[in-house]
């Protein structure tokens, strides 16, 4: 009786402490910053391209495109509609980063949308756009040989229920950041925002 | 002697103020209908308690004094931060609110100013978004346009399914576009009720009250085409 127990015990404890090794040296495959932390955020993310200081490439689950990735944020998963993906014609994300700014939790956004549009329209849904969140419908533009961004930063804060935009940055530092990518050889887009106002809490369709 | 009639006036006075605080507090909710809508105070402010439009239903004021609807009774308004209600001058304002009766039933209305000559286009892109389809029906009155589209839409983990117009399949997501014909003011409309499973009678029910919402739509005749 007594012999027959220790066996047993010794394969137990054996087996837990190869499967603790196992899993620690798995998790230590990981480069150890909080994108790679959260299983659903590491799985849009290569662990080998660390592409610049900071930053890690990201691939959509479209497979229609890649960009950097901050590795303090986190691709948010708790509610149903954190994130939403169509086959290779839709998706939409967004990631947090929760940042200690002096002695307080600042929330830091990055948003993302992805969709296919006529670029035939790409005028008046830019014009559309910029309008809807900052009052204005000529964005700062810039091309390269594969994209053309429209952008605009901005100061956004509410009095009350009332939304207040400041776009001059002389008169105060954004918070708010917007751009539209669109793809030069395809009908592809990408809408990105980045927010360190506390205003989302949810996510939402503004447009 | 003196103290001791001063004791009890004390006392009197506050249990007669007390009374008198309460007394008026309660005419005044009571001229208030007894219907979730109203019990919220926030949402109280944009109805108007003497136009029950409809059975069901009160009458909505925008404050940006561009539009009226019909608001169902059992609907409160969500107002604890600026993503769920919104406003911006007169030019654009979102609410979003939420069934009393049914936590999971949410709509979310959406005014803003949109270049007229542009629709068909910001219409294409509001139902491609929502619906992966650009195929929604169309009704006109002599003021507005409504163009909406309806689906049974669910998670298949990540993957978000959208089924429309096939059988058995109950909608459970509306979108709607509406447009003033008489300036750029325009109205998108979401609802949801994805966590129910309705039966077809249900469905039919759901859809006639989110008609009679979108059909309730009312912009006003100021002429404004600076946006």
């Amino acid at each position: 009786m007594k012999k027959r127990i220790k066996p047993i015990t010794a394969v137990t404890a054996g087996a837990a402490i190869l499967i603790g090794a196992i899993w620690l040296i798995n998790e230590s495959c990981y480069p150890n910053v909080p994108a790679f932390d959260d299983h659903f955020t590491r799985k849009f993310l290569n662990k080998d391209k660390k592409v610049e200081d900071g930053f890690y490439e990201f691939k959509s689950k479209t497979g229609q495109y890649t960009m950097w990735f901050p590795e303090e944020y986190q691709v948010l998963h708790k509610n149903r509609e954190d994130y939403a993906v169509n086959n290779d014609s839709y998706e939409s994300w967004w990631a947090v980063y929760n940042e200690e700014v002096e002695g307080k939790t600042q929330e830091n956004y990055i948003k993302t949308e992805f969709l296919t549009s006529n670029p035939a329209d790409e005028s008046i849904h830019v014009e559309a756009l910029f309008k809807r969140r900052f009052g204005l419908s000529v964005p700062n533009k810039i091309e390269n040989s594969q994209t053309r961004i429209y952008y605009q930063s901005a100061y956004i804060y509410f009095k009350g229920t009332e939304k207040h935009v400041i776009v001059d940055k002389k008169k105060h530092i954004p918070n708010t950041y917007l751009a539209y990518v669109a793809d030069k050889r395809s009908n592809k887009i990408l809408q990105i925002s980045f927010d360190s106002s506390d205003k989302y809490k949810s996510g939402d369709e503004e447009s | 002697m003196t103290m001791k009639k001063r004791t009890k006036t004390l006392p009197a006075i506050i249990v007669g103020a007390t009374i008198l605080i309460g007394g008026i507090w309660g005419i005044n909710e009571s001229r208030y209908p007894n219907v979730p809508a109203f019990d919220d105070h926030f949402t109280r402010e944009f109805l108007n308690k003497d136009k029950k439009v409809a059975s069901g239903f009160y009458e909505f004021k925008s404050k940006t004094g561009h539009y009226t609807m019909w608001f169902p009774e059992e609907y409160q308004l969500l107002h604890e931060n600026e993503q769920q209600y919104v406003k911006e001058g007169k030019v654009f304002e979102r609410y979003r609110a939420v069934s009393n009766s049914n936590e999971l039933e949410y709509m979310t209305v959406e005014f803003s100013k949109k270049i007229k000559k542009n629709e068909s286009i910001y219409v294409e892109r509001l139902f491609q978004e929502q619906f992966n389809s650009n195929k929604p029906y169309k009704i006109e009155t002599r003021n507005v346009s409504i163009y909406y589209d309806k689906a049974y839409t669910y998670f298949k983990g990540t993957h978000r399914q959208v089924t429309r117009e096939k059988e058995g399949y109950v909608p459970n997501e509306y979108v709607a576009y509406i447009a003033d014909k008489h300036s750029n003011s325009v109205i998108k409309f979401y609802f949801d009720n994805v966590k129910a499973e309705l039966n077809e009678r249900q469905g039919r029910e759901q859809d006639k009250r989110i008609m009679k919402i979108l059909k309730s739509v009312q912009f006003d005749d100021f002429k404004d085409n600076r946006n």
